[in-house]
């Protein structure tokens, strides 16, 4: 490909052996200070601390951490002003990058690699395969996972629930049920804010509830055209346009925290969304288990989606530099920054053998999860958030995904039909 | 019945009062026109009398029909204005049906009217033109056009041939005259030029601080000025104000005495005593000469026809190819002199002149009014 | 005549038929001071129209590639649902958006010119919205419309529970909100466009036409507003620009919602060419909506032009 030729001729692709050199060199070398430039989104109050102790840690090694912290919310910005500077010849040691976007910049060809670190570190051992394999490029390890979300939560209000007289439901007929409860006692049976991200994370919670994890790969991952055209999805499809009839009236637009503080505040009873929604429950002092209830998605308890954020490393040359970024990804998969990181984030850590007692009863339960999909096959990547399928793909499902479910015109059939076609168009 | 009558029209802008309880009345076919400085308020009294301004008190009356309160759309009257005002979007056929369109005249009629006017106006050729494609003096036809196409009972003009250059102005004016005459429409003019006053006027009003000073025929206003300011304002060039003591009495005659600093002083008979000259024996009068009144002293004609003599140093001669026009000392100032082109004045010396003081006018030295 | 800065040594020559070097340069400056500017317009506007043209033909993804596929791009954005609609709104709300505000402005403006008193201090009220963002234009509508917070809420508080104003949420209607708040912002400045035409008309074509008989809605109708045409030109112009222009509009007000309803190109090709790492897509969507604004202003330019220099 002439576009990754280019950049190779840019970039001189250093051998293993001057790696390992350089790395012997940095290592021993401890007065050889390099520096760490970091892209980044942890902008928010509770983030911005978190990513703070990666650089305090950083800095005790002896480098330098040049942040460049880009605000907006879903990292868009960021990924634009990542784009600029790579294009330029110019990019940064670690970007926040997750999820096939990984596998995009290393076809380019400006990833550097971390195999020594993953050896010395035996991530192998540390991390289940499917997040593992997510890591790499072309067999070699290219980025380092910060934290692991899941997406597929169900947060409850449990005085309104009383009111109502219902449970947490565990499928999604149970949930329609209660539904009709909590209306009668005059709430709004599930929060919701209409903007696509939050559409289509409700679809792929449906559609893992309706079809269970093979289907779901099969569909929202492979992107097999029959699986997406399948009766399966087509029911799906009808359950997902049903969930309308439990939202309220100003559900368009409205982002997804202020949806969280209407079950907050009991105006909802329920909402359905990844366990960053859990910093809002905290934030607002409430305590796990009493004042907020957690349970997986309805219908999804075998299942974990995942949402997993990443620190991916580009090509660096200089010596020092180079040290700096091994230290760095090294750093960010030990105890001391994945306990702390996801203390503050409201995620479970990416290493699966830490001591979670610090951690609360919701995030415990999802290490627990967690876990256990690992070892039967539970393990799904979220399509909505960016881990199943590449940016242009996921666009044009989000497209099909939020149309259906804001028009009146489209029937599960024409939106099974369109899926099927957006699939065939991309590849 | 006159076309138009204008009855004590007073007009007020806040606390300045612009026109002065102004009276005037025209018959039909006549050219009237309004002169004076800037100023004046004639152009104040077209806008009252074509309904763009209210009259703050007064009677307006066009063809006996009180139109004082109405607008001007319903007093039937047209106006060119000095800037032609033609509308710069539409056609020149489009600007003068205009009015008729608005009148609902059907197409035909109006199509009929467009024809005629511009025959008569020789623009027939500039029909599908837009104004901007025309020169000033086709826009000047056009303008005049739309007042024509119209028919109505007065014609306003708003001195419309200011914007014109000199030679055109005067080919206008004779235009305007011929369709004057061939017309008999009922005209007001405005103009602050006195030679178109002069020229084309049926009637001359002469107008100063809101107020008609004098309204007569141009020949009355030129020979007969009412007082100091008509009689200054109208000629060209105007007419020499010497200073005089006016001296003797009714029985044995009237003298001026005119006192020239480094002559000998001027002893000039008057020949039309008056009764308003007796009370003012001894004061300081004004007589009024009009350049034309001096000539050549003529060795070969009879003394007595010809006027009281006077000579003095000539200090400027401006020939004008057809006269020349000399610049004498004689009283406090000096006179202008119209003598033929052939006159042997030479600057610095001595020239013999004739005043004729037949139609001279004398003014009262304060008041300024004619006194004979 | 050139200026003849000759020395004694060029006295000898014979009388200047060329120009010195100087008088040259002379000639030359006020083009030299003019190349900067020209030279980044050609470079960053036309040159990059270039290369967005190139890129609509490559298969770029992420990043710009140059391997050609020809015209693939346009037959996948041909495709593309979300783009019909994207340009079909573009259509609806640029005209109705530059329809209204002419309409409303020149209203405005011929209201305001008949010497009212105050009349600063409304031509400031009107002006006002044109100093904010369309950010914060868009987030105010968005407040004022939203069914359950804005207008539809308070009319329901006072007692009328039947009244319906869901413009926002429907996906049918939500385009129009964005015209409603477009049109909001940018009609104070077509009023005051109209008003400084208005203000330039000579005062006696008026008083003829009030002579030819012409009521006041006459006169403004068939005499004053054609005198108008180069405002309205100005202001189509303008407003055409904003229009096409609309992504923060888009964004603040409706985020492109229900689902993608009230898309506009503008963000549809951001959204494509940056997030989705659909470069040549994005390109591809921008060139049909240059093509498309130039086949609507190159006529009008055309004419209007042409128009003016024959009078």
């Amino acid at each position: 490909m002439p576009a990754s030729v280019r950049f190779r001729s840019v970039m001189p692709r250093p051998t293993l052996l001057g790696l390992a050199v350089a790395g012997a060199l940095g290592a021993s070398a401890a007065t050889q200070a390099g520096e760490v430039e970091v892209l980044h989104w942890w902008t928010s109050g509770g983030e911005a601390q978190a990513a703070s102790v990666l650089k305090e840690l950083v800095e005790a090694e002896g480098h330098a951490w040049q942040d460049f912290a880009v605000a907006g919310g879903g990292g868009e910005t960021a990924m634009t002003v990542l784009k600029s500077r790579a294009m330029s010849g110019n990019p940064p040691s670690a970007a926040q990058i997750k999820g096939p976007e990984i596998q995009e910049w290393g076809e380019l060809g400006l990833l550097g690699e971390l195999d020594e670190v993953a050896e010395a570190a035996a991530w192998d051992s540390l991390l289940p395969p499917r997040v593992a394999e997510i890591m790499r490029h072309d067999g070699h390890y290219v980025a380092v996972p910060v934290n692991v979300h899941r997406v597929n939560w169900l947060w409850g209000n449990p005085e309104v629930l009383a009111a109502a007289g219902v449970e947490m439901p565990t499928s999604f007929d149970e949930l329609f049920d209660a539904a009709e409860a909590i209306r009668a006692a005059g709430h709004v049976p599930l929060a919701h804010g209409g903007q696509p991200w939050q559409d289509a994370t409700l679809f792929e919670t449906v559609v893992l509830a309706e079809g269970g994890e093979d289907f779901y790969r099969r569909a929202l991952v492979e992107l097999d055209p029959e699986a997406l055209g399948s009766d399966t999805m087509i029911q799906a499809l009808t359950t997902f346009k049903r969930l309308r009839e439990l939202m309220d009236e100003g559900m368009p637009g409205r982002d997804w925290n202020v949806a969280t503080a209407m079950v907050i505040n009991g105006v909802a009873a329920m909402q359905l969304m990844g366990d960053w929604a859990k910093g809002e429950f905290t934030a607002a002092g409430l305590a796990a288990g009493e004042e907020y209830l957690c349970a997986p998605a309805p219908g999804t308890e075998s299942a974990f989606t995942f949402n997993i954020d990443s620190l991916a490393m580009f090509r660096v040359t200089e010596a020092a530099d180079l040290a700096a970024q091994h230290d760095l990804a090294r750093l960010v998969l030990e105890p001391t920054f994945q306990e702390t990181f996801n203390l503050a984030k409201g995620s479970i850590p990416a290493r699966t053998d830490l001591d979670m007692s610090a951690f609360d009863a919701c995030a415990q339960a999802s290490m627990a999860d967690f876990q256990a999909a690992a070892d039967n096959g539970g393990l799904v990547p979220s399509m909505a958030h960016g881990m199943a399928v590449r940016a242009d793909v996921q666009g044009a499902l989000f497209d099909i995904v939020t149309n259906y479910f804001n028009s009146s015109g489209m029937s599960a059939e024409q939106a099974a039909e369109r899926l099927v076609r957006a699939a065939q168009a991309t590849y | 019945m006159s076309a138009l009558e204008i009855n004590e029209v007073r007009k007020t802008f806040g606390n300045t009062e612009v026109l002065k309880e102004v009276s005037l009345a025209i018959e039909s076919g006549e050219f009237l026109i309004l002169v004076g400085p800037s100023g004046c308020g004639k152009s104040t009294l077209m806008n009252a009398i074509a309904g763009l301004e209210p009259v703050t008190s007064g009677e307006i009356r066009i063809a006996g029909r009180d139109v004082t309160w109405c607008t001007p759309a319903e007093r039937d009257i047209a106006m060119v204005f000095q800037s032609y005002a033609l509308y710069p979007s539409m056609t020149v056929r489009q600007n003068i049906a205009f009015g008729l369109e608005m009148r609902k005249m059907p197409r035909g009629e109006r199509e009929a009217a467009v024809e005629r006017v511009a025959d008569l106006l020789q623009i027939s050729h500039l029909l599908e033109r837009k104004p901007s494609q025309l020169s000033g003096g086709q826009r000047q036809r056009v303008a005049m056009g739309r007042a024509l196409a119209r028919e109505p009972q007065v014609y306003l003009f708003d001195e419309p041939l200011s914007n014109l250059d000199a030679k055109l102005r005067v080919d206008m004016r004779t235009e305007i005259k011929k369709l004057h005459q061939r017309l008999g429409t009922t005209i007001v003019y405005v103009t602050h030029d006195q030679i178109e006053a002069m020229t084309l006027a049926d009637r001359i009003a002469v107008m100063r601080d809101g107020e008609i000073l004098q309204l007569g025929t141009p020949e009355a206003i030129y020979n007969d000025p009412v007082n100091r300011f008509v009689a200054e304002f109208m000629g060209s060039p105007s007419m020499n104000l010497i200073e005089a003591t006016l001296e003797g009495d009714a029985g044995q005659g009237y003298r001026l005495r005119i006192a020239t600093p480094g002559e000998d002083d001027l002893c000039l008979p008057w020949p039309r005593p008056t009764e308003a000259l007796a009370s003012r024996v001894g004061q300081r009068v004004l007589l009024g000469l009009r350049p034309e009144h001096f000539a050549e002293h003529d060795a070969r004609l009879d003394e007595a026809a010809q006027g009281a003599p006077f000579s003095a140093r000539v200090s400027v001669a401006e020939p004008t190819g057809a006269d020349i026009l000399l610049r004498l000392p004689l009283g406090t100032g000096e006179v202008t002199a119209r003598v033929g082109p052939r006159c042997p004045a030479v600057p610095g010396e001595r020239l013999a002149l004739r005043i004729d003081l037949e139609r001279a006018v004398l003014f009262d030295g304060e008041s300024e009014q004619r006194l004979a | 005549m050139p200026l003849s800065l000759s020395t004694s040594r060029e006295v000898g020559r014979p009388a200047a038929a060329r120009p010195t070097p100087a008088a040259r340069l002379q000639a030359w400056l006020p083009r030299l001071v003019l190349a900067p500017s020209a030279a980044v317009s050609l470079c960053f506007v036309y040159g990059f129209m270039l290369w967005t043209f190139v890129l609509s033909l490559t298969n770029s993804r992420m990043l710009p590639s140059y391997d050609f596929v020809g015209f693939a791009q346009y037959a996948r954005l041909m495709a593309n649902d979300r783009w019909w609609v994207a340009s079909t709104n573009l259509v609806l709300f640029g005209g109705l958006f530059i329809a209204i505000c002419l309409v409303l402005g020149a209203l405005l403006a011929i209201l305001l010119d008949q010497r009212i008193r105050q009349e600063g201090a409304l031509r400031t009220l009107y002006l006002y919205p044109m100093a904010l963002s369309f950010i914060v234009t868009g987030v105010a509508w968005k407040w004022l419309l939203n069914p359950s917070l804005g207008l539809e809420a308070m009319v329901r508080g006072w007692g009328f529970e039947g009244f319906r104003f869901d413009w926002l949420v429907n996906p049918d209607m939500a385009v129009y909100t964005l015209v409603i708040a477009a049109v909001w912002q940018a009609s104070g400045f077509v009023m005051a466009l109209f008003l400084a035409g208005l203000r330039g008309i000579d005062d006696s074509i008026i008083k003829a036409a009030q002579l030819d008989g012409a009521s006041l809605p006459r006169i403004y109708w068939r005499v004053v507003l054609p005198c108008l045409r180069p405002v309205v030109f100005s202001a189509v112009m303008i407003l055409a620009h904003i229009a096409i222009k609309s992504f923060d509009l888009v964004v603040a007000l409706t985020g492109g919602g229900p689902g993608y309803a009230s898309d506009l190109p503008a963000t549809f090709m951001y959204a494509h060419a940056f997030n989705r790492a659909q470069i040549g897509l994005g390109s591809a969507s921008a060139m049909l909506m240059l093509g498309g604004v130039l086949a609507i202003l190159v006529p009008y330019l055309y004419s209007e032009l042409r128009s003016r220099k024959h009078g």
